[in-house]
């Protein structure tokens, strides 16, 4: 049993493990989870992440998987990530701060680990760091312009904004030298130190968000706009690095 | 004491007690016949799922709904259900889509969907799938059902038609309570003596239910375009009604127009009964729903 998981989700999660084993056969060589799931923080709505470390990806072999995928997809929110055994050293490189998540939170579910030994050049990060948060707040502008009349709208976009910029947090603190328990918490350490107004707020609103999908009526354009600022205030962070 | 010789309210407390000593008994007697030690097979077809939940109009509908989410189908303000695209009707997989899509290429009513024999047919192959799984009773196990029903009954029946006798040779006329009661009883017998779906299939039912619990959760986060198969378990799982309107407006268009057997209710509380009709045991009062 996979004991980070809600005993429902971990079955689901087990069974479809089982039919990858089937499927890939001795080609599938590790199956890890990470993010919320694998540190047994997972909400009802978070959806579970895990990689299948692979060393082919032959067509055969994933036709048989569909069925159980979406069936996984559906039952427990699976986010599934094939890579194969030596894309990971580039992957790790290329999506630096997705990969910096990982192997802080992740669990081994079948196989060796795959991450062990993997580290993420410092300039990677920083350069993938600095892509990321421009990229949150381009997102962000764009999103307050097109969704906000719908406020409901602008509370689903700030939970699904709130994990990337969790995990930007999490590895600026990580480059920093001072490393957070979790990325919740590494969000929270920089803005507080940034000292920005309201932030005690936008930080309950984000969490509101993300375990409700809704917020108060008035508060979730304030809160998005909160976030483009503190995404901005974390790029000149990266700066100093 | 000859129970036929109690005044009219004492023997409407026997009458009521021997009913539920039959239901009881029916309940036991099929807890003791049935199998409950079988594996549980694992469905991945939400169109199977809902033909187990609810039956064959309900998989067609369900099948449906998936098509229009997938914009393969079309329904049209007059309400006419027509295929979108000839080229898609050798792209789905299912025979139930097969059926569907070559049904409307030229389009008709939406309320035809559940009455083309074509589509009924596809639908039926999840029937035969379901008995040989052990989660629909088969022919024999069906006849054996309703021969306890009609034992049942008989005795109901009969035990009434006694007591309205004695009382109407007694010169006493206020048999309408009874007669109410009769009628009551021998609904609950026969509804407690064909289930429509086997032990196992109620329990397979009830393991789906808990296992997209999540699914249900975030129904409004669903996405449309049926990139994946999410709109299709949930609707499989706890039938149409669970879909979010504002999200998939068709799902309210295809869903049965009468919901008599719901009461004099709306048809909006009709629908929110949906994920306790069904819920196990269930299948026979929640058929009318729509579930």
């Amino acid at each position: 049993m996979i004991d980070t998981l809600p005993e429902t989700t971990a079955k689901v999660i087990e069974d479809f493990i089982e039919a990858a084993r089937t499927n890939f056969g001795s080609r599938l060589k590790s199956v890890v989870l990470y993010g919320s799931g694998a540190e047994g923080k997972l909400r009802p709505t978070s959806d579970v992440n895990l990689i299948l470390v692979l060393s082919t990806f032959d067509r055969k072999d994933v036709d048989g998987l569909r069925e159980p995928l979406r069936l996984a997809i559906a039952a427990a929110n699976l986010n599934t990530m094939f890579v194969l055994g030596d894309e990971i050293t580039h992957a790790a490189e290329a999506f630096a701060v997705k990969f910096a998540d990982i192997l802080r939170r992740r669990k081994v579910l079948f196989g060796s680990d795959p991450f062990q030994g993997i580290t993420i050049p410092r300039n990677a990060e920083i350069a993938r760091l600095r892509q990321v948060l421009l990229n949150l707040v381009l997102r962000m502008r764009s999103i307050y312009a097109v969704r906000s009349l719908r406020e409901e709208q602008l509370a689903l976009a700030i939970a699904d904004i709130a994990g990337p910029l969790r995990a930007a947090a999490a590895a600026i603190l990580e480059l920093q030298g001072q490393p957070a328990q979790s990325p919740k918490e590494a969000l929270e350490m920089i803005a507080r130190k940034l000292e920005l107004p309201r932030i005690s707020e936008t930080l309950a609103r984000i969490s509101e968000a993300r375990e409700h999908g809704l917020l108060p009526a008035g508060e979730a354009a304030e809160t998005l706009f909160e976030l483009i600022q503190l995404a901005g205030r974390m790029r000149e962070l990266v700066e100093k690095l | 004491m000859n129970p036929f010789d109690l005044s009219g309210p004492e023997f409407l407390v026997f009458y009521s007690l021997f009913s539920a000593a039959v239901v009881l008994l029916i309940v036991i007697s099929r807890r003791l016949t049935e199998k409950t030690d079988v594996a549980l097979p694992r469905l991945s077809d939400p169109y199977q799922i809902a033909y187990l939940r609810a039956g064959n109009d309900e998989a067609i509908r369900v099948a449906a709904a998936s098509l229009l989410d997938r914009k393969l189908l079309e329904l049209t303000l007059t309400g006419r259900l027509a295929t979108a695209a000839a080229a898609a009707i050798d792209q789905v997989r299912r025979p139930i889509e097969h059926s569907i899509l070559s049904r409307y290429k030229i389009a008709d009513d939406v309320s035809t969907l559940t009455t083309a024999p074509g589509i009924e047919a596809a639908a039926l192959g999840y029937k035969k799938e379901l008995i040989e799984l052990g989660l629909l009773p088969d022919e024999p196990t069906e006849h054996g059902h309703h021969v306890v029903a009609a034992v049942a009954i008989m005795l109901l029946v009969g035990t009434a038609l006694i007591k309205i006798g004695v009382a109407l040779s007694r010169g006493r006329t206020n048999i309408f309570f009874l007669i109410v009661m009769a009628v009551v009883a021998n609904v609950l017998a026969y509804w407690a003596a064909t289930p429509r779906r086997t032990r196992a299939g109620d329990a397979l039912l009830s393991n789906l239910k808990e296992l997209f619990t999540g699914l249900k959760m975030r129904a409004h986060a669903i996405v449309p375009g049926g990139a994946n198969n999410e709109l299709a378990f949930l609707a499989g799982v706890f039938g149409l009604s669970a879909l979010p309107a504002g999200t998939f407006p068709f799902a309210n268009r295809i869903k049965p127009v009468q919901q008599s057997s719901c009461g004099s209710s709306s048809s909006s509380s009709c629908g929110s009964s949906s994920s306790s009709c069904g819920g196990g045991g269930g299948g026979g009062g929640c058929g009318g729903c729509g579930s």
